[in-house]
């Protein structure tokens, strides 16, 4: 299957998957899913908060594929998906950054927290900044591709280097680190499942979104070619 | 390995022979340590010590690897480079023990001067030169990369903060964590070596396995 | 507790109108990116080579 083919496939089912799938996973969130005992009604941004986290970190390691293919087969199509998924990924890292502080205000008292989750987000935050910066202040080298190429995959190697570090800054011991970071005892099946609905819902959406920076990313790359090849300044 | 000495030779002797250069990296090293100083009221603790010495390390360090490459613009020094019968790799090796070198004499003289000013004496001297070894190599390591690229791009130098430090984090907080404990904080360094030591090897033989993407055209 | 219906539906409008959004977006890249299709069509008709 062409690429062509793929992305019109995608361009259609993505958005009729998506549309509906959050409108389910709010009726969830708001409908079905029980208040938490202790925290009450806010506990409910953690179905947003929690699966933004993840897509942000989905996203950086999508930077990483894209990348590592991108400087091994060396088509643009690569560079663009690496761009894209930069961009989208930083919409949700951001997201995960605003709602963390409104969670944490009603539950601890604080706008912000240094526990080991927020504090890997923001520092994949400046990742994505960095990633992004270079990216914009070098746009006119023919080499950015590449040089940004190389920061996504060293970016993302960073990233467990940066979770044991951190857990260990908070004094997490190494021994408990092996199991599963516990996701604030998750007792109720309804609460897991609606988890899982809206982590799967803003999967989509970041693969819905990346599909449509992808074409317009194309499309100005296109522009950009036709420009130099008739020297239309 | 001939050419990766003949190149760090050559690099070396460039940098001793050159008037200025080291003296403003040491003198960046020294006021950060004295801003450090008159913003920290309180009595130095070895924990403070720590942070003020890697935080001169980090940005006069920032600065000094941006001079390797810096050198090799004269001339197109550079594209001489890159058509040298040597590859890409070799060439990252050189660069990095350069960089390597340069920092640690930086830190020849921040360490003393952090000393100095906390009067906080080390009293584990060989641990807290095997900590600062092991941070050198890994800042180096990233710092050498990212330089070749910040000094390539007409982003020019001032993204090399930008691009490296967000990378830095894990570097900077076992370091600073490990020499903490090595100038008499409670607590156990030998788990944040284990990280520094992983940091060094992955992000040297990253760098080593990269830079050939940048120098390619 | 009552008050759930009125949030999933401000929720709900509030993603309509954004996914919506997108999809137009989405729509009017495509035409331009056909126009631009064309475009190089005319560019290499006009101008061989």
């Amino acid at each position: 299957m062409s690429w062509k083919r793929f992305e019109n496939f995608a361009g259609i089912v993505l958005p009729c998957l998506v549309g509906p799938a959050m409108i389910v996973a709010l009726y969830l969130i708001f409908m079905v899913v029980p208040s938490e005992r202790d925290q009450g009604i806010v506990q409910r941004i953690f179905y947003v908060h929690v699966p933004s986290a993840w897509t942000a970190f989905l996203g950086f390691f999508v930077v990483c594929g894209a990348s590592l293919l991108f400087l091994w087969r060396g088509t643009d199509v690569w560079d663009r998906i690496a761009k894209a998924s930069a961009e989208v990924g930083m919409v949700f890292c951001t997201l995960v950054l605003l709602t963390g502080p409104i969670w944490a205000r009603p539950i601890w008292g604080a706008w912000w927290t240094w526990d080991p989750r927020l504090t890997m987000t923001i520092i994949l935050w400046t990742i994505y900044a960095s990633y992004l910066l270079l990216r914009a202040y070098g746009s006119e080298d023919d080499q950015i591709a590449r040089y940004a190429a190389v920061l996504g995959i060293i970016g993302a190697i960073d990233i467990p280097l940066i979770v044991v570090s951190v857990r260990l800054w908070r004094g997490i011991h190494p021994a408990v680190m092996m199991s599963r970071d516990p996701q604030g005892g998750l007792r109720d099946p309804w609460m897991r499942f609606t988890l899982l609905v809206a982590a799967l819902t803003f999967l989509l959406v970041y693969a819905w979104l990346l599909l449509v920076r992808v074409r317009a990313l194309r499309i100005a790359d296109e522009v950009e070619r036709l420009h130099r090849a008739n020297r239309i300044p | 390995m001939s050419g990766v000495w003949q190149i760090l030779a050559k690099d070396l002797r460039i940098e001793f022979r050159s008037k200025t250069g080291l003296g403003s990296l040491f003198v960046l090293g020294l006021l950060v340590l004295l801003i450090f100083q008159f913003a920290l009221p309180e009595k130095p603790t070895p924990e403070s010590a720590a942070a003020a010495l890697w935080i001169s390390f980090v940005f006069a360090g920032t600065l000094g690897a941006q001079r390797t490459f810096l050198l090799e613009r004269e001339n197109l020094a550079l594209d001489g480079l890159k058509t040298a019968p040597i590859d890409a790799a070799s060439i990252f090796l050189a660069k990095m023990l350069g960089t390597l070198v340069t920092l640690t004499i930086l830190q020849a003289v921040v360490v003393p001067l952090t000393a100095l000013f906390t009067g906080i004496i080390p009293p584990a001297p060989l641990g807290l030169m095997g900590v600062c070894l092991l941070g050198n190599v890994g800042f180096s390591a990233l710092a050498t990369l990212f330089a070749s690229i910040s000094v390539a791009s007409r982003a020019r130098e001032v993204i090399l903060p930008l691009l490296i430090f967000p990378l830095l984090v894990p570097l900077v907080i076992s370091s600073v964590k490990a020499s903490a404990v090595v100038l008499g904080a409670p607590g156990d360094a030998v788990v944040w070596v284990r990280v520094l030591v992983a940091f060094d090897v992955v992000f040297s033989v990253a760098g080593w396995l990269l830079f050939e993407q940048v120098l390619r055209e | 507790m009552d008050k759930f219906p009125y949030l999933f539906a401000a929720y709900s409008i509030v993603w309509i109108v954004i996914f919506l959004y997108v999809v137009s977006l989405d729509r009017r890249a495509r035409r331009t990116e056909r126009n631009l299709e064309e475009l190089k069509r005319s560019l290499t008709q006009r101008l061989p080579g």
